[in-house]
């Protein structure tokens, strides 16, 4: 389908890539269509672009590089709204606030993950449970390394 | 909205399997203990206003997303 995109323009998405997030993403929830795609080619930065309201867009990323122990725990409210089945049809994404250009003013909220069953295409933000992790979590200083091995954990997160 | 009175000690049930009881009052705070099957989440209310309000900052924020950083390796 053609969706209208005030930063991107005009595209042309397949069907087929579209997710529907029921609840919507919260304070927002007069949009519950979204596709996800490439901030750039090879980016780990995607666009959550609202099909439904041309202005609103998110940037995500899915933050396992960044933060190899994140984990995301879904209760069963969560399981049943995603129809959610086996681990592999899941994607996690952290939603991206960017203050300034500069990576040290880049933030993750990891206490509110978009989560996404990659079979159904539903979606939803998941509020952890846990305290652990913040809505503000600068990203770490080293570059992420999807072994793991290169990232550390941010400072008073 | 449903009010009920409850002293220290004393318990309440929301449906058969969540059970609150108030542990402690006094000074203006009141300490609950809650226990839930491990699929129902427990929030203290304010998080969603935490997340609401990242979220727009976010949204707003996403305007003009054109990171200097990314994909560029290692700086400073």
């Amino acid at each position: 389908m053609r969706i209208e995109n005030t930063r991107l323009g005009d595209l042309e998405v397949e069907d087929a890539r579209i997710v529907t997030i029921p609840d919507g993403i919260l304070g927002f929830p007069d949009s519950r269509r979204y596709v996800v795609l490439d901030l750039r080619k090879g980016s780990s930065l995607k666009w959550l672009l609202s099909v439904d309201r041309p202005e609103l867009a998110f940037v995500v990323t899915d933050p396992h590089p960044w933060f190899p122990d994140y984990a995301v725990s879904l209760s069963d409210t969560d399981v049943a709204a995603l129809a959610f089945r086996e681990k592999d049809e899941l994607s996690v994404m952290a939603i991206v606030t960017a203050r300034g250009r500069r990576r040290e003013d880049t933030t993750l909220n990891l206490r509110a993950p978009v989560a996404v069953n990659l079979r159904t295409l539903l979606g939803k933000q998941v509020v952890l449970s846990e305290d652990r992790w913040g809505v503000r979590v600068p990203l770490p200083v080293r570059t992420p390394s999807p072994s793991g091995a290169t990232v550390r954990r941010a400072a008073g997160s | 909205m449903l009010v009920l009175t409850r002293k220290s000690g004393e318990r309440l049930m929301i449906g058969d399997d969540v059970m609150i009881t108030v542990l402690d009052v006094g000074r203006g705070q009141v300490r609950l203990g809650i226990e839930a099957p491990k699929g129902v989440r427990v929030h203290r209310e304010e998080i969603f206003a935490k997340v609401i309000e990242e979220n727009r900052h976010a949204a707003e924020a996403s305007g003009d997303f054109l990171p200097d950083w990314e994909g560029e390796g290692d700086e400073d």
